[in-house]
């Protein structure tokens, strides 16, 4: 057995604290399988004189029955947020398992790429 | 914007080209299928042969008018055209002269528009909602016209 070289195209990683909701990735994909829903909540830094617009991620899914691995999403994302791992088990015994959210997309282990 | 030549000769008539081709060697079909470019007013009938011998290829390519494409079938020298043929019939709507049996190859139904022209609304495409119409700022979906690329505008109905 080979192993499989680091690079693979094997899964697409988030790293949700890294996402801002910016719909860039949505708007890319070709096959239209990513989909996000965020809200805005205002954040008042110390010091600061007016409260600050931030973006918080409710859900991010990606559909791995509709995807087709272009990469496009890892290429647009300006905040590296999405980022290939070499990860290619996830099977999934009906349709609606191959849609992951934050918390499987979290689970695939960037350090491993 | 026009779409460049492709690579490989232009075969004008299209039966003596391919035949012309043929006894040069390239009797392997590899390949033969049409482009849609309805910038250009045509659809492009691509085809690439091999000669075994020494491991040759060519592309030979034909333009024919979009509004009443015709072809000429090519069986009767390389017998394997026949199923490109049915498939280019039924895909682009051209219709192929002195072809043995155009019977549908993949459709169940040709009455439609034909599916690889690009003036054909993809179903998925109408029924999707996009989900990149969902506002960033406020995560609801946008009353702004907000259209996928590569969508036409008149694909889209209420739904999206």
């Amino acid at each position: 057995m080979s192993a499989i070289p680091p690079r693979a195209r094997g899964a697409i990683a988030l790293d949700a604290s890294a996402c801002t909701s910016c719909m860039i990735c949505v708007r890319e994909c070709p096959d239209w399988c990513i989909e996000i829903e965020s809200h805005t909540i205002e954040v008042t830094e110390p010091g600061a004189r007016r409260p600050r617009s931030v973006a918080v991620l409710d859900r991010f899914t990606i559909d791995w029955g509709l995807c087709m691995y272009c990469g496009i999403c890892v290429d647009v994302c300006p905040f590296d947020a999405l980022a290939w791992v070499p990860q290619h088990h996830y099977p999934g015994v009906v349709p609606q398992d191959l849609r992951h959210g934050i918390e499987r997309l979290e689970e695939f282990d960037v350090s491993d790429s | 914007m026009s779409a460049g030549s492709p690579p490989g000769v232009v075969l004008d008539p299209w039966l003596s080209g391919v035949a012309r081709l043929v006894e040069e060697g390239f009797d392997q079909l590899d390949l033969l299928t049409a482009v849609d470019l309805p910038r250009d007013g045509v659809i492009e009938i691509v085809i690439h042969l091999v000669r075994i011998e020494d491991h040759a290829h060519v592309f030979g390519h034909v333009r024919l008018p979009r509004a009443d494409p015709v072809l000429e079938s090519v069986t009767s020298i390389l017998p394997a055209a026949a199923w490109h043929e049915r498939e280019i019939h039924e895909m682009f709507g051209v219709e192929i002269s002195g072809h043995p049996d155009l019977r549908p190859l993949l459709l169940q139904s040709t009455s439609g528009p034909p599916p690889l022209r690009k003036d054909t609304p993809l179903v998925a495409r109408v029924e999707t909602p996009w989900p990149g119409a969902v506002e960033e700022t406020t995560g609801r979906r946008s009353r702004r016209a907000v259209t996928p690329p590569g969508v036409p505008p008149e694909w889209l109905g209420e739904g999206s």
